[in-house]
């Protein structure tokens, strides 16, 4: 667990402009909006009432754009690396691979994991500010776990192919049709199991399946990342 | 020269080995860049590794570091099986590669931290020592980092744990002379106290010279020689006799290269006698023998031309 911290910082203060990234993702649509909504609203609007909207539809952009960096993190991860060519250096630290593949997944899902509970925080506040029934929230419930997943989703398929080719680029790339792939073809699948499943009255299959296969394409990642001997 | 000349120094026992490699192969496709490479290497002994560009040597240590898997033969590092090795047994290594190819972003108090966290048997006081040597500044960031203060943090960071083997890969490469003196003054000053076995590869033949022990030469991925530095030097003459019309050139022992010009014969011998001269001297048809005492650049040379022959 030791080794493990020490990997984690290392990514943390390595990934530092990703985190900037990250930040500037989910706050500046809040502040875009709020100035939007400040200087187009005729109406005599409490500042609550807009300020509240703001953070809903704000951190709802927001989270939209992070699925970009949760793309780009789950190829750098790996494939930044090895274009750095600083896994020399790391492979000849006296620690296994998988434990440093255990520092790059720690670190790029509790990143997502901060980023959306820190986003449904923020929602939730906004909700707070002002009479729920005057703002629909675009993220409540089940969608908010449907667009969740899919980030997993792109953060798994960007590793794998990062952990196949070694390239940041094509790794975002790929990453990107690969999850498009799957969640059309979960979609797709999904619409007709519709009877296994929905709950209520929402398909729940992305919120089932994407799950399973970004662990899926992680576990395929590790077991490439730490089989392969070579920097 | 029709068949590779491979000369090894005096054989030990396993337990006295810091590196035994036993055919030891890598191959990127149908090429193999390590070829059937054989060789023991006594623990506190320094070797120096001599080849061109492509000769295979980086691969070499890029197994023996734990970092490349090789396709065939087999080698044992301080004992270990390199497939077997674990990170336990890294600890026992340091490695510079000729890129150092450290987080551009740590300072170098952080890098030294990070690698200290890593390594239980990292030795706050060697580390202390070396950074005064090395007149590194704790504050400083890698990326603002001379290529030379850059080798030499490679270089603290790779024998601050007090490795049994130190891997330097052509670590020097692109160093004022300057900065190249300070780096092997650095090597010299940390290792000559320890029981620590240090393999050099570096194009600098002048530098493998004068640090090492024993030398190995490579090429196209093959060990054309492995002696004690002092042996090479001593037994390697260049011969040059004319032979007259009508008459064989007469074969010496231990010949690496011989060339023709007109009658003119030139051979270099990696063990050369008084009686390689007698036997000459006294050869019908023989005239003007010479011999000549040859730089260790000049017996690489000769080795490499001979293979090609």
């Amino acid at each position: 667990m030791n080794n493990i911290s020490i990997l984690l910082w290392k990514e943390w203060r390595g990934n530092a402009h990703l985190l900037v990234l990250q930040a500037a993702a989910l706050l500046l649509p809040i502040a875009l909006v709020f100035v939007l909504v400040l200087t187009q609203s005729e109406s005599e609007a409490p500042f609550l009432d807009l300020l509240a909207a703001s953070l809903v539809y704000g951190v709802t952009f927001g989270l939209f754009l992070s699925q970009l960096v949760f793309l780009c993190l789950g190829g750098m991860l790996v494939g930044g690396e090895r274009m750095s060519r600083t896994f020399e250096f790391l492979f000849n630290q006296p620690v296994s691979r998988s434990s440093i593949a255990q520092g790059k997944l720690i670190f790029g899902l509790g990143l997502i994991l901060v980023v959306w509970i820190l986003g449904g925080l923020i929602s939730t506040l906004g909700l707070q500010l002002t009479d729920p029934s005057t703002l629909a929230s675009p993220l409540s419930g089940l969608w908010f776990g449907e667009v969740a997943v899919v980030g997993l989703l792109l953060f798994s398929s960007s590793w794998y192919v990062s952990c196949k080719t070694d390239n940041p680029v094509l790794a975002i790339t790929i990453g990107a049709l690969v999850a498009t792939g799957f969640t059309m073809l979960v979609t797709i699948g999904g619409a007709r199991l519709e009877s296994l499943f929905t709950i209520g009255d929402h398909n729940c299959a992305r919120l089932f399946l994407l799950p399973i296969v970004s662990a899926v394409l992680i576990a395929v990642g590790v077991r490439k990342f730490v089989g392969r001997k070579s920097p | 020269m029709s068949q590779l000349e491979v000369e090894t120094i005096p054989l030990r026992t396993r337990s006295e080995l810091a590196l035994r490699l036993d055919g030891l192969t890598k191959r990127y496709g149908e090429t193999a860049v390590v070829d059937r490479l054989s060789l023991e290497l006594p623990k506190g002994s320094f070797l120096g590794l001599i080849g061109a560009n492509g000769a295979g040597k980086s691969t070499t240590l890029k197994m023996l570091a734990g970092m490349l898997e090789h396709d065939g033969g087999t080698a044992e590092v301080l004992g270990v099986p390199i497939e077997d090795s674990k990170p336990q047994h890294l600890a026992r290594i340091g490695y510079v590669p000729e890129s150092h190819n450290l987080y551009r972003w740590m300072t170098v108090g952080q890098a030294i931290w990070f690698c200290k966290r890593l390594n239980p048997r990292w030795d706050d006081q060697t580390s202390a020592d070396l950074l005064k040597l090395f007149r590194l500044e704790e504050s400083k960031r890698v990326k603002s980092l001379s290529k030379g203060m850059l080798a030499k943090l490679g270089l603290l960071l790779a024998i601050s744990h007090d490795p049994n083997l130190l891997i330097l890969d052509e670590p020097m490469s692109g160093l004022d002379p300057i900065a190249r003196e300070d780096f092997l003054d650095g090597v010299l000053r940390t290792v000559s106290n320890r029981d620590c076995t240090v393999i050099l590869s570096s194009h600098s033949i002048e530098d493998v010279q004068r640090m090492s022990d024993s030398i190995a030469f490579l090429h196209e991925g093959q060990l054309l020689m492995h002696r004690r530095t002092e042996d090479v030097l001593a037994n390697a003459r260049r011969v040059r006799f004319v032979v007259e019309n009508g008459q064989d050139a007469p074969e010496l022992d231990s010949t690496v290269w011989a060339r023709n010009e007109n009658r003119e014969w030139l051979v270099t011998v990696s063990s050369y006698s008084p009686l390689t001269y007698e036997k000459l001297a006294h050869s019908p048809g023989i005239q003007n023998v010479e011999v000549q005492e040859l730089s260790l650049e000049e017996v690489y040379k000769d080795y490499v031309r001979g293979q090609k022959q």
